[in-house]
């Protein structure tokens, strides 16, 4: 029984293991450091940030005084700005060259919005480009892109945003609440986590985490799992418990049985007692067993001191039974009084 | 006074059951069978044979022995006869064997000028029947007329067989060819049949270093019970005491070899009779004066077996007489309480 025991809770356990294997593979396989997947390395193709959140920005901090009158002024209508208009206001006669050749080209390609953008940070580095200016090329460059149907345009939105933020920070020294008012949850994400370096703009992916918990395990196989448990438990050490408790109200049922309904105390002696050595040992005794069948059998469980005691039982019952002596029957009820006194003594 | 009277009584009484325990078992003639042959190492592992045949003897039955040649059959037969004090005949069966070489018959006598009778092997105590397969059947009928009748008729007159009176017929189940199998209802004349087989592995060396020491052992056995005391001892199994709820549980057996599904032929009332006999035979061979349902377990088998014949196509799968006994014997309650 308990090899069988002990097999089914090693199957048990495999089984867990392999069903635990089988969830644990939805588990990230890649480097820590890069990214989960390629797609994680494109921009996000549409940013909940337009134009109007731009203006909405270049407003409040026209209101907090971070832009001067002058600066407010060239970007009065920003939304509203059409490509000659920005392009006319631009200071920098470089840059306001290189947008007008940008707008002749009859097609815009990606590479040539990836080179201007370039070009903006090159002259931001050196110090040749200010805010202003920055925000009116990107928005000519934006009006180009739009015309041209070009992925660009949220990309360089975001660049207008990182320009105003980098504006802010340095008049104030820390973000205001506009950002964190105004930018609505997903767009501030993808603000704060911008370098604090003004280029490149592209979105770095945030750095994956080590996960160290367990994986997700279905109720179903923990319920499963939990109930193959308490069987195995149960059938390792329940009976021994079972047989216990069992043993004890056996017992106890015994002393408060009157009769059994044979009509001769000697005889109900016997019987009682098969039941007593029955309870203790657990072997029962077979309708087609004999007397000296069933000691046999019930000695190799019981303890010595109560074996004799039934064996002695036995042989005065089958004398008083069979071989009619009387005497015999008195040496039974003795021998079931000792029994009596063993199994309450036992229990 | 009265007190007195009953502790007196108690005593006597108490007293008298042991001298008649005393009287009944001082001659319990298989513990002197034992100590001499089996526990002197004459027969080597032969007690429950040796068991088996001393209680047929002691019930009046016949014994049929089935075993290979060379295990002692004969061996067995012979010492109990010696033991025993009674006389021993052999005859070995051949299919041209007559009636008459085993009853006897009449021969002219040139002196005498008359006819005189010369008796065969049967007049005797214990006749060992070697191969009685190999008898023609009308030898077999009249050997198992006079094991019935205990009486032989010889040219129109009768002459009775002196008690006790006992064939152990031997049978070999190997060979087939030139045998008269027994019929079913000559078989049933057998009080019981033994199957005797092969001693183990430390049996046999026992015997291999000893063989011509039991040879001698057996040829030199002197009689320690007298062929009076024989007679008594039969008679006192007569007086083994046997429940009434043991009847019922005999009568259960044999009905339920006939309707047992894998039997043809079920055990007659005849064989109950056996059981009961044998049954007392050996609780007295056991040094008890009363049967308990364990004495009737043991010779079951015994007593049954040659009884029952099974259905030919359950026989060709395996199921023989002795396992249909068991079976039954599973399936039968013991006497409650």
């Amino acid at each position: 029984m308990r090899k069988v025991a002990l097999f089914s809770l090693l199957t048990l356990l495999l089984t867990m293991g392999m069903l635990i294997t089988a969830v644990s593979s939805e588990v990230d396989r890649h480097t820590p450091g890069f990214p989960q997947s390629v797609e994680s390395l494109q921009l996000p193709a549409i940013l909940p940030v337009n134009l109007s959140d731009v203006e909405k920005a270049i407003l409040e901090l026209s209101k907090q005084g971070v832009l001067s009158e002058e600066d407010a002024a060239k970007l009065k209508g920003f939304s509203n700005l059409s490509l000659q208009d920005a392009v006319t206001r631009i200071g920098n006669t470089e840059l306001r060259n290189s947008l007008l050749n940008l707008s002749n080209k009859d097609v815009l390609s990606p590479d040539d919005v990836e080179a201007f953008l370039n070009y903006l940070s090159s002259l931001k580095t050196s110090g040749a480009l200010n805010p202003v200016d920055e925000l009116l090329a990107l928005r000519a460059l934006e009006l180009l892109a739009k015309a041209n149907q070009s992925p660009y345009t949220s990309r360089i939105l975001l660049t207008m945003l990182s320009v105003l933020k980098d504006l802010e920070t340095q008049k104030s020294g820390n973000l205001t609440t506009f950002f964190k008012g105004s930018l609505q949850s997903p767009a501030e994400k993808v603000f704060q986590s911008f370098p604090t370096l003004p280029l490149p703009l592209l979105q770095l992916p945030t750095a994956p985490q080590l996960r160290l918990s367990l994986p997700k395990i279905p109720y179903s196989v923990l319920i499963i799992a939990g109930i193959c448990c308490f069987s195995t438990i149960a059938l390792l050490f329940g009976k021994r418990l079972a047989a216990h408790f069992s043993k004890k109200l056996n017992i106890r049922s015994i002393e408060r049985m009157q009769t059994l309904k044979v009509g001769d105390r000697f005889l109900e002696a016997y019987w009682l007692s098969v039941h007593i050595v029955s309870t203790i040992s657990g072997v029962k005794k077979v309708d087609s067993e004999t007397h000296r069948e069933y000691l046999a059998r019930v000695c190799q469980r019981l303890g010595p001191g109560v074996a004799d005691l039934f064996r002695d039982i036995t042989t005065a019952y089958e004398e008083y039974r069979y071989g009619f002596r009387a005497e015999a029957g008195q040496r039974v009820l003795n021998g079931f009084g000792k029994l009596m006194e063993h199994a309450r003594a036992s229990t | 006074m009265v007190i007195l009277f009953v502790f007196l009584d108690n005593l006597f009484s108490l007293g008298y059951s042991i001298i008649v325990v005393w009287c009944f078992f001082a001659m319990a003639i298989f513990d002197v069978v034992k100590k001499e042959l089996i526990d002197r190492e004459v027969l080597i592992e032969k007690e429950n044979e040796l068991k088996l045949v001393t209680s047929a003897l002691l019930s009046r039955g016949h014994v049929l022995m089935e075993g290979v040649p060379g295990v002692a059959k004969t061996y067995t037969s012979k010492a109990l006869a010696k033991l025993l004090g009674l006389s021993f005949k052999r005859v070995q069966m051949t299919p041209d064997l007559l009636p008459s070489d085993i009853i006897g018959y009449y021969v002219y006598d040139q002196r005498s000028g008359g006819f005189v009778l010369r008796k065969g092997p049967i007049f005797t105590n214990i006749l060992l029947v070697d191969e009685i397969n190999r008898a023609s059947p009308r030898t077999q009928s009249a050997l198992l007329e006079a094991m019935q009748e205990r009486q032989v008729t010889i040219e129109g007159e009768l002459y009775k067989l002196e008690e006790p009176f006992m064939v152990i017929a031997t049978q070999n189940p190997v060979e087939m060819e030139g045998v008269f199998p027994l019929p079913e209802a000559q078989l049933d004349r057998f009080l019981i049949k033994v199957v005797t087989g092969y001693t183990s592995t430390k049996g046999l060396v026992k015997i291999m270093k000893n063989a011509d020491e039991i040879e001698e052992a057996i040829e030199s056995l002197k009689p320690v019970i007298a062929h009076n005391e024989v007679l008594e001892e039969i008679r006192k199994v007569r007086y083994v005491r046997i429940d009434e709820s043991l009847y019922s549980y005999i009568a259960s057996i044999v009905e339920e070899t006939r309707r047992h599904a894998a039997v043809r032929l079920g055990a007659s009332p005849r064989a109950a009779i056996a059981l009961v006999k044998m049954a007392k035979a050996w609780a007295y061979t056991s040094s008890r004066d009363y049967v308990i349902p364990d004495d009737v377990k043991a010779v079951a088998q015994p007593v049954l077996m040659h009884r029952i014949i099974v259905k030919p196509e359950l026989e060709l799968q395996g199921v023989t007489p002795d396992k249909v006994v068991e079976d039954v014997l599973s399936r039968i309650p013991v006497p409650k309480p």
